[in-house]
């Protein structure tokens, strides 16, 4: 395997990887390190995740981050209503004259009962391929969360106190993806290996927008990579990511709309930008600006 | 990143000019020619440590391994390894990516080159709002070639670092709408009092319990538990405005209104040669009794303290305050009389 085919292979799923994604995403399965990536909103760094199970043919395992996740939301849980309804059925059947307390009590804690959260669910033996673990907005969790899963990525192993140790040989793809709202702590950060995903250039732009909008019209395609593109330059509050351009391509195709012009931008310029303050400022730039550097921009690489 | 070059076979750090550069950027290293992934690996990241990255041992581990992965006859697929083991901050690329030239491109370089900056020439532009709607931007072009950053500035960005004494009538209104809007809240703090808990927590809550498994027939299948709630920390506002500084008082003011209108819980004091209680009056204007510039003239008659009188009224405030708010200690912020924007650090808070 060489990161050219890891290229391809994502190429095949509907994702476009830059150089640097590929490599990083070669060297994080061959050196088996989890992969952090960083990035804009937007740019597509849970989309690799998403297209990399695709590829491996991996199940993908998704866990959302949030403030106050715990490890009963993200590793393991009792199911407590199973255990009370075990407990009575036991006792129902009579069952539970016959057997000691003991035998009961361990087996309400048996695996039976446990609820596998995403954590707990990636390091499990699996038949095929290792599963691609994706921990998704990790600056949105707590520091002893990170803590906790610094503790789980470096030697994939979980201990349940009333079952045992879950421990794998093969571990899974790990990628985790950070907006940056906060810092991610340096030592999860040595642990993985680290990218920084840019905004595409407007060529690779161009080639998303065609494959994942098909329908799309080339020039337009073209176009709208170009506004796009000029609108990042403009200075904004949320400047506009990958997934915004393909919304926006999608909406405009929907239109039946084969050329952008200043009216069709107006009115569909909600799919791109997100913010009052956004709309303004371009309003105050000028949407016929916009529209004619997309359009000079479009011919000039037609 | 654009300007990487088409992969072509680049040859490990040997060259004299790369162990200059190397010598240069870090005193007293001995480069031996590096041929094995291991010292290559070793030998680049003194390279970035000298220019200033955090390389841990572990990540040039981390590097070699990548090396051995990738191969070493591929300038991307070498670059992009050490990107994405030695660099953990988008700060450190443009870093990285200058080592990264002297290193494997033995582009000569100066240890100085990696911290300059180019010289940027910036360009204030101030919108005032008639011409927020129709402004072509400032006329910057003098046929300079250099990069010209714009900054800009519109009315309300520029009351946020103006001294109040110089506000014209205007810009006191606008201010004052401004203020308005402010919401002081605070830090909460952790009440005694324990309430709904959305987690299980240490403490179930029985009662809430038991009413669930009314509708399970008995059975306690839905739990509920309990945690210690917040609650809003008692605020003590003290104004300490002499009557000389009336422009102050206005903005102040309104501050302390944007306060009280905002929360509960709050006591408001104007400091003078005695201490006057403004809290219902401040909640009349806060209800729109008046919304006039004007000074209210209870302000003005009790403004004529000086600066160490207020201070030595403080801890007295503070008591008498305590003994209001039940005993609980309060934040207590002071407005002194010379305050301003650029003093901003001396409100004192204490809680």
């Amino acid at each position: 395997m060489t990161p050219a085919d890891v290229s391809t292979a994502l190429s095949a799923q509907g994702y476009l990887p830059d150089e640097g994604i590929a490599t990083s995403v070669f060297l994080a399965m061959t050196l088996r390190r989890p992969l952090l990536l960083e990035g804009e909103a937007g740019v597509g760094k849970t989309e690799l995740a998403k297209s990399l199970a695709k590829a491996t043919g991996g199940e993908l395992i998704r866990l959302q981050c949030y403030e106050g996740i715990d490890a009963s939301q993200a590793v393991y849980d009792w199911d407590y209503a199973k255990q009370l309804l075990h407990l009575r059925a036991t006792e129902a059947t009579g069952e539970s004259q016959s057997t000691t307390a003991d035998a009961l009590e361990a087996e309400l804690y048996g695996e039976r009962f446990l609820i596998k959260r995403a954590l707990l669910r990636a390091i499990e033996p699996t038949e095929g391929p290792p599963p691609v673990l994706l921990i998704d907005e990790v600056d949105r969790a707590d520091d002893e969360f990170e803590a906790y899963l610094l503790e789980i990525l470096s030697d994939f192993q979980v201990t349940v106190p009333e079952v045992g140790v879950f421990v794998t040989d093969r571990p899974p793809l790990v990628v985790l993806t950070s907006n940056r709202t906060r810092d991610v702590h340096d030592a999860l950060k040595r642990r993985c290996l680290y990218h920084w995903v840019e905004h595409p250039g407007f060529d690779r732009e161009v080639e998303i927008v065609k494959l994942r909008v098909p329908d799309v019209d080339d020039v337009l395609a073209k176009q709208v990579a170009a506004a796009v593109e000029g609108l990042r330059g403009l200075n904004l509050y949320k400047p506009p990511g990958v997934a915004e351009t393909i919304d926006w391509a999608t909406a405009l195709g929907r239109l039946g709309a084969k050329r952008l012009d200043d009216s069709v931008v107006k009115y569909t310029l909600g799919a791109v930008l997100k913010y009052r303050e956004d709309h303004q400022r371009v309003e105050q730039h000028g949407i016929g600006e916009i529209v004619k550097q997309a359009i000079e921009k479009g011919l000039l690489h037609a | 990143m654009a300007d990487l070059a088409p992969p072509r076979p680049s040859g490990p750090a040997g060259s004299a000019a790369a162990n200059a550069a190397i010598a240069a950027n870090v005193p007293g290293a001995t480069i031996e020619l590096a041929t094995e992934p291991a010292e290559i690996a070793v030998a680049f990241s003194r390279v970035l440590r000298g220019a200033g990255l955090r390389v841990p041992t572990s990540s040039t581990h981390t590097f070699a391994s990548a090396l051995c992965a990738v191969g070493l006859d591929d300038r991307a697929g070498t670059y992009w390894s050490g990107m994405s083991t030695l660099v953990r901050r988008p700060e450190d690329i443009a870093i990285y990516d200058k080592a990264f030239a002297v290193f494997f491109e033995h582009r000569r370089s100066t240890g100085d080159d990696l911290h300059e900056q180019d010289p940027l020439s910036i360009t204030i532009a101030i919108d005032t709002d008639e011409q927020d709607g129709a402004d072509d931007g400032p006329d910057v072009a003098d046929g300079d070639d250099e990069e010209t950053v714009e900054l800009r500035f519109s009315t309300t960005e520029i009351l946020r670092n103006k001294d109040f004494a110089e506000y014209s009538p205007d810009e006191l209104v606008l201010a004052q709408e401004m203020m308005s809007s402010l919401k002081l809240i605070g830090s909460p703090r952790r009440s005694l009092r324990l309430g709904p808990a959305r987690r299980a927590t240490p403490r179930p809550d029985i009662r809430r319990t038991v009413r669930a498994s009314l509708k399970a027939g008995g059975e306690p299948i839905e739990r509920h538990f309990r945690a210690p709630t917040e609650r809003l920390r008692r605020l003590v506002l003290v104004l300490d405005v002499s009557g000389s500084m009336e422009p102050y008082a206005r903005a102040l003011l309104r501050f302390v209104h944007a306060a009280v209108a905002g929360r509960q819980k709050v006591e408001a004091f104007a400091l003078g040669t005695r201490l006057t209680r403004i809290t219902l009056h401040c909640t009349k204007l806060a209800n729109g009794c008046s919304t006039g510039v004007a000074v209210p003239s209870w302000v003005s008659a009790c403004a004529s303290s000086t600066m160490n009188g207020a201070c030595a009224a403080l801890p007295a405030t503070r008591s008498s305050s305590s003994c209001q708010t039940g005993g609980i200690v309060a934040t207590l912020t002071s407005f002194p009389h010379r305050w301003n924007v650029s003093s901003a650090s001396r409100i004192a808070s204490s809680g």
